[in-house]
């Protein structure tokens, strides 16, 4: 077998580094793990936020990718099946850490009036616009169940089309958008709440205020 | 058009503009052109969130490899004129040579050093300074080393050489993580691992060029 002693891009095509590497040559695995290794370390580290989390989840995605490299055919493309893993090896992990899967009335603030679940976040002077930020979108993000933060990742935030995604996650492509609809109205639900509980502690700061002038 | 199927055909679109039907339907319904509205901030504040992607860190690759070694996933050909460079062990080709017989008092030490700073990496609360390679004496040991290199195949040179390359990229990288959060816990223990698989290696380089393999 010829070794691969080349392991710069354009030097080495992915199909021979795979054909190589399925037969154990060292230099096509890292020829690979080289090409892929930002973007899958990327995705990782969105996901869970902490980069030695990320780490951990980047190497065992890589870890099954080559495990099973022997048995790759090429009937879909060597970067999707490597995202899909990855990002089953992250939901497997979310999962694992129970995120609280609460149903939309549980996330959701009671009304003061009635007592149930509050769901006039469209009022038309109640729009979010002018009140997200990048910080409390990723906060809300993080709050996401796992399935529906890996589609918004994907499609919203890295730009992956909904045919990939379905490629990555093993669904179909009306399953992806679903997924994205409700996560997305989930951020909504939210970002909402953000909203109120800000609005309310500067009420309740007011009335601080104003309690400590009386007194 | 109703609500319910207002929101499905904002489903199907995402993000394209909306059929006449529906766009008739946002104009007349308030909450629908809310729901419109602040999707379309939410898409546009979750661009904001794509950042540059970063290099991967070095040591991903390093135990990445040395566990597919350890599987044996990894089988580099052997090159004919050096049966050492059969596949199996960590950090390399050149862990094969561990099987090497003779064991000098240089590799003893480095051994004991390895094992001190594996009993570091678990036992020993976070230090306030921050440690160095110099700490350890492992520079002094891998100039040594590495000179030693030279009497060795060209074969054996250039796959020590390649793997003190990635194992010094790995301890570079630990030890500016811990210069930023000297506390993180953490950053040290892949910081005494780090060190631990350089006395390692280098031990496994003073064994083969001593025994003139």
């Amino acid at each position: 077998m010829a070794r691969t002693r080349r392991t710069e891009t354009g030097e080495l095509t992915e199909a021979e580094a795979i054909r190589r590497a399925q037969q154990g040559d060292a230099e096509a695995f890292e020829f690979l793990y080289r090409q892929h290794s930002r973007r899958v370390y990327a995705l990782c580290l969105r996901m869970v936020g902490r980069t030695a989390e990320a780490e951990d989840l980047a190497q065992e995605a890589f870890l099954q990718l080559f495990r099973k490299i022997g048995t790759f055919r090429g009937e879909s493309a060597f970067s999707t099946w490597l995202h899909r893993l990855t990002v089953n090896v992250v939901l497997m992990k979310l999962r694992k850490k129970t995120v609280s899967e609460t149903s939309l009335e549980e996330q959701t603030e009671p009304d003061e009036e009635t007592g149930g679940p509050r769901k006039d976040f469209g009022a038309p002077d109640n729009l979010l616009i002018g009140s997200v930020d990048r910080i409390n979108l990723q906060r809300a993000v993080e709050q996401l169940p796992p399935g529906y933060r890996a589609v918004f990742e994907l499609h919203d935030i890295q730009g992956y089309e909904h045919n990939e995604i379905a490629g990555i996650m093993g669904c179909s492509i009306g399953n992806s958008k679903s997924q994205l609809h409700k996560a997305r109205t989930r951020l909504r639900e939210l970002l909402h709440e953000f909203a109120r509980a800000r609005a309310r502690d500067v009420r309740q700061a007011a009335k601080a205020e104003t309690a400590g002038e009386d007194g | 058009m109703q609500c319910n199927e207002f929101e499905a055909v904002l489903e199907q679109t995402s993000g394209q503009p909306l059929s006449a039907e529906a766009a008739a339907h946002s104009a007349q319904c308030a909450n629908c052109r809310a729901l419109a509205a602040d999707i379309e901030t939410i898409t546009r504040v979750a661009r904001e969130l794509a950042e540059p992607l970063e290099e991967a860190p070095a040591r991903i690759w390093v135990q990445l490899r040395a566990q597919l070694e350890a599987e044996g996933i990894i089988r580099n050909p052997a090159p004919e004129k050096d049966s050492s460079l059969q596949p199996q062990g960590r950090l390399g080709s050149v862990f094969a040579w561990m099987r090497r017989p003779a064991l000098v008092a240089t590799y003893a030490a480095i051994m004991v050093l390895a094992a001190v700073l594996a009993w570091k990496r678990i036992d020993t609360p976070a230090p306030p300074e921050v440690p160095t390679a110099a700490t350890y004496g492992l520079d002094r040991l891998e100039t040594q080393a590495v000179s030693d290199l030279d009497s060795a195949s060209p074969e054996v040179n250039t796959a020590l050489r390649k793997d003190l390359d990635v194992v010094n990229k790995f301890i570079a990288e630990c030890e500016k993580a811990v210069r930023e959060e000297p506390q993180n816990e953490d950053a040290r223990q892949y910081l005494y691992g780090a060190y631990q698989q350089k006395a390692e290696l280098l031990a496994v380089a003073m064994d083969h060029t001593r025994t003139g393999e």
